[in-house]
């Protein structure tokens, strides 16, 4: 069983000339003498000649035991809601490094959510928080400074106050200002922005190295507008960015929110009836690793159902959106 | 190596292989193909020589013919059920999942295929005391699950810590980690074999739907080259495979008007008004292919042998997915 070029990350034009000459499989490129000398002369111009070079193209990802990852999820925190019956379905908040997606219908708290949680990741971790940065990608223009402000005061206002009674100083850099600056907000139109924006992402990342959250609300929307592409194109454009997404969280610890609209889904067995679900269609609440419904029961009084998650089974809370943010009951 | 070299046979010499090389035959393939005395002709080797050259490449490389009766032998002898450690689910794969095949679990979201996945994989680990490779495509894996799965059945912190480690999980992102992945572990059961029985991937189209569109048949190949690839390392070192596929609901009129005619004629017969992702052509790759399905709005679930080389198409059992895994 040989392994094909074709399955090797190389430049198109290097597996062509590779092919041309003969060389279909990596066992006819190295063998324990070595890179072949007329295949080392076609690499040469890749830079890709050198048997090290090779062993890095082939080198199997790490492989981890379940009891260190266990370990490990049980020390990582999350980010909370600033909800405790919603981080409790949660089971603590929103984690680090997978991809939660929280959908909804217009008015059900999607877009405050995600500026609470903006705010929230900035908690200093003598309070518990990450300490971290977030960004905000804003497909739909529903960014708003005003709202951000307010939740930003109010959690500022509470977090002193913890401190004082905690007796915990050194807290002089953390207040509305510094909150509102700590999120780096990308306005994009289309969806060739958006795809750019998450190509841009780990630039951003490396020159703020605190960001440990990246937001983009909503998903849906670019997709939804304008530029027409079908089923296929639009569910690998999806899976590209989340998979881009997915290699930086796990890389830098991130979590990543994304939002998404509600649409209507004809039912085949039983003929003249729908119902709602998340827009984008079933290969997007595959990709995600966590799925969390939000609703509006009445005036500010919403509702928080997990449809996917891999701790609990379907678990719901209420939440009310106030002046100050996202509170309990 | 399919690529010509001087160490295959005593009468190839490096200016044979140069001069053949001119006329683009590079390898094994091509030279049988060719025919004898133009081969002659062009490597400037004897015509004997070239027969010769034809005689070894052939019983170096081709397959021979074995009696059915004994591959039955050495499926008994070679291969086993690995219980799912779910009764029910058992007696639907006639004892479990059979080594030296390749089983796909597809549903929709949320229907609970790596809960399946993880419950599986737990009690192989625990009654088996081999390894498990869990590859991991988009962070579904929690050690969390896996620790309180293995708490409701094992009270011994100790065998519960064991258990774990023999679960092993690589997380991928692309085709390319996928593939280094299992040539890896190729080689690592041509080295040491019968280390590991069961494999599961979680899940295919996380790797491959983003080389999917309308312009981009890459995937194909890809597919073509993994479907290969995993069947010969379930078949030749007897470890059980267990793909994890979407499955997508669509509405198309043609369907539409058939499954309503089935349902009228046929009621007993599997309806599924969900598809498969990947295609047509991954359909033909799993020996077996079971779909999951949620029925009401509870925590039960069906399971239907959709596709299969061995198993009634059709049949199906229900499972529970609890808090302390599926049953």
């Amino acid at each position: 069983m040989f392994r094909p070029i074709s399955t090797l990350p190389l430049p198109a034009s290097a597996q062509l000339l590779l092919r041309e000459s003969g060389f279909l499989f990596c066992e006819d490129v190295i063998s324990h003498r070595g890179v072949a000398p007329e295949a080392r002369s076609i690499l040469q111009r890749w830079n890709l000649h050198s048997g090290e070079c090779w062993n890095t193209l082939t080198s199997p990802p790490q492989t981890l035991n379940s009891l260190d990852l266990w370990q490990e999820e049980c020390t990582s925190r999350s980010i909370v809601t600033w909800s405790k019956d919603v981080d409790s379905i949660l089971d603590g908040g929103i984690p680090f490094q997978v991809i939660t997606e929280l959908c909804g219908a217009p008015g059900s708290g999607k877009t405050q959510m995600s500026l609470q949680l903006c705010v929230d990741v900035q908690i200093p971790e003598s309070l518990g928080g990450a300490e971290g940065q977030a960004v905000f990608i804003d497909t739909a223009c529903n960014f708003s400074s005003q709202r951000i402000r307010a939740i930003a005061d109010a959690c500022c206002k509470h977090c002193h106050l913890l401190s004082r009674k905690n007796q915990i100083r050194d807290f002089v850099n953390f207040n509305a200002d510094s909150i509102l600056n700590n999120i780096h907000l990308i306005s994009i139109h289309g969806i060739v922005q958006l795809l750019a924006a998450v190509k841009v992402l780990p630039q951003l990342i490396e020159q703020h190295p605190q960001i440990k959250l990246v937001v983009i609300d909503s998903l849906a929307f670019p997709f939804t507008c304008g530029e027409t592409c079908n089923t296929l194109d639009r569910t690998s454009y999806i899976y590209r960015i989340l998979s881009d997404l997915q290699k930086l969280a796990v890389h830098n610890r991130l979590a990543i929110v994304i939002t998404n609209q509600l649409t209507t889904r004809i039912i085949k067995s039983t003929p003249n009836m729908s119902e709602l679900s998340p827009a984008l269609g079933e290969s997007l609440g595959h990709r995600v690793t966590q799925r969390l419904l939000l609703g509006r029961i009445a005036g500010n009084l919403k509702a928080a159902i997990v449809l996917k998650g891999n701790n609990q089974c379907m678990s719901s809370a209420k939440f009310q959106i106030t002046e100050a943010g996202i509170r309990d009951l | 190596m399919a690529k010509l070299s001087t160490t295959m046979c005593q009468v190839l010499t490096k200016a044979a292989i140069e001069n053949l090389g001119q006329r683009k035959i590079y390898s094994v393939v091509d030279v049988l193909q060719e025919d004898p005395k133009k081969l002659a002709s062009i490597s400037k080797l004897d015509f004997k020589d070239v027969i010769v050259l034809r005689q070894t490449l052939i019983t170096n490389f081709s397959p021979f013919p074995r009696q059915g009766l004994d591959a039955y032998n050495e499926l008994l002898s070679q291969c086993s059920y690995l219980s799912s450690g779910i009764e029910s689910l058992d007696s639907l794969l006639g004892g479990g999942f059979l080594t030296g095949k390749v089983y796909e679990i597809c549903g929709v979201s949320g229907s609970g295929k790596t809960q399946l996945c993880l419950t599986v994989a737990a009690n192989v680990a625990l009654r088996m005391k081999k390894s498990v490779h869990f590859i991991d495509t988009k962070l579904d894996f929690s050690g969390k699950r896996i620790h309180s799965i293995l708490e409701a059945k094992e009270s011994n912190e100790e065998v519960v810590g064991s258990t774990m480690e023999k679960i092993l999980v690589t997380r991928v992102h692309c085709y390319n980690e996928l593939y280094n992945f299992l040539y890896h572990l190729k080689n690592e059961l041509v080295r040491e074999p019968g280390t590991t029985r069961l494999v599961f991937i979680e899940s295919l189209p996380a790797v491959f739907f983003q080389y999917m569109g309308a312009n981009n048949l890459d995937s194909l190949g890809l597919l073509n080259s993994l479907a290969s690839l995993i069947k010969y390392i379930a078949h030749e070192h007897f470890v059980a495979i267990v793909v994890i596929n979407l499955a997508s609901m669509w509405v198309e009129e043609e369907s539409a008007s058939l499954v309503q005619n089935e349902d009228e004629t046929a009621p007993s017969a599997p309806i599924i008004d969900v598809k498969p992702a990947l295609g047509k052509y991954w359909a033909h790759v799993p020996n077996t292919r079971l779909y999951i399905e949620q029925c009401g709005n509870s925590t039960e679930r069906k399971i239907t042998v959709i596709k299969s080389t061995h198993l009634a198409t059709g049949s199906f059992c229900k499972i529970s997915v609890l808090s302390e895994g599926v049953k």
